[in-house]
């Protein structure tokens, strides 16, 4: 295997998983938010703004990757 | 992905690698072609949509708070609601004092809105989708021009903002990590290649955060698009089935919530570069009110 063929495969590969995480963590986190606003519908503006930023930076682990997927994608070709 | 203008219009179906949508500054410069004026058009693409913009929001406001009334009209109301409810926004993350950084992010949020807007008005683009294959060294990376400018407008704002409020010393100790006791100094130098590390990473996700999300969601309204003209081909009229249309909803979601992030972001970043001190008071506030 040329290792053009190895990054065609493994760089998709490796954002699906770096998404999968991502993904777990955000359900957490607006899980956890949907049931403090459920509890505490007053404080539901804060909530949703605090949830936003820590999605943001949960987001970004992701975005790191498909940086290096970027970066790496020049060399297949 | 293939250099920006490889694909002049989306409508050639999914076989490009870089899908555009049509818009007036290409078709004016595919007019144009090989002749000064259409170099320029082609080169400064997003830099007109940009002075679009701009100058939306420049007439918009300038017209709003031209003759400022004790009762407003219609547009001065709309215009003092959004900025009020910025003031309000940035406010609330960094207490009373944060009403000096109230305008920057105002306009940081406004500028990426309406930018982000701007791409779902036919023959227009958002220059939030822009990006310039740009070597560096070994690397061929696609930088999103525009977000980056306005990530590292807001990376250096922040360091601004940390040795104004903080003093050169101040601003090294929080780099540092506050070290106090023994402990902190041991893992200091640790703790100055995380911060270092972390204050460099904060505007490339800003960058790639916002252009990512906009850049893919312009590519599946093209996808889309495509697909649209691709169902009605049969029909001897220039038209396509409008497909596409439940993802222009998202759209404005998805560009609304990203300008948001952004904003939201920029605060927080403040926030942590601001003195502590203030933020206790303000909550003692809240807790003896």
């Amino acid at each position: 295997m040329t290792y053009q063929a190895a990054l065609a495969i493994f760089l998709p590969l490796a954002l699906g998983i770096a998404a999968f995480g991502s993904a777990l963590g955000l359900g957490k986190a607006v899980g956890s938010a949907m049931e403090a606003t459920a509890r505490q519908p007053e404080a539901s503006g804060k909530i949703l703004v605090n949830m936003m930023a820590g999605c943001a930076l949960i987001e970004a682990l992701t975005i790191y990757v498909l940086v290096v997927v970027f970066v790496l994608s020049g060399k297949i070709a | 992905m293939s250099a920006p203008h490889a694909a002049p219009e989306a409508h050639e179906g999914a076989k490009q690698a870089s899908l555009h949508i049509l818009n007036f500054v290409h078709l004016v410069g595919g007019y144009f072609e090989h002749t000064p004026f259409g170099d320029f058009l082609e080169r400064f693409e997003n830099v007109i949509f940009g002075v679009i913009v701009i100058s939306i929001l420049g007439a918009l406001f300038f017209f709003a708070s031209r003759r400022p009334a004790l009762r407003p009209g219609r547009l001065q109301a709309a215009c003092e609601a959004i900025v009020g409810g910025l003031d309000s926004f940035v406010c609330g993350i960094l207490g009373p004092q944060g009403k000096k950084y109230t305008p920057f992010l105002g306009t940081l949020f406004l500028y990426i809105w309406t930018m982000n807007m701007l791409g779902l008005v036919p023959l227009m683009k958002s220059p939030t989708t822009n990006s310039l294959m740009m070597t560096l060294g070994p690397i061929t990376i696609p930088v999103p021009t525009t977000t980056a400018a306005l990530a590292i407008l807001v990376f250096f704002y922040v360091q601004f903002i940390g040795i104004k409020e903080q003093g050169i010393v101040g601003y090294l100790d929080h780099m540092a990590g506050t070290p106090r006791d023994i402990f902190g100094f041991v893992l200091m130098p640790l703790m100055f290649v995380i911060h270092v590390i972390g204050e460099f990473a904060k505007p490339l996700s800003l960058a790639f955060r916002l252009y990512g999300n906009i850049w893919g969601e312009d590519v599946l309204l093209a996808v889309f698009m495509g697909l649209g003209i691709g169902m009605l081909a049969f029909l001897p009229v220039p038209a396509g089935a409008p497909i596409h249309f439940p993802f222009l909803l998202l759209a404005m979601v998805t560009g609304t919530i990203q300008a948001f992030v952004f904003t939201l972001l920029s605060t927080v970043y403040i926030a942590m570069m601001l003195p502590h001190e203030h933020k206790e008071e303000h909550h003692t506030e809240v807790a003896h009110s």
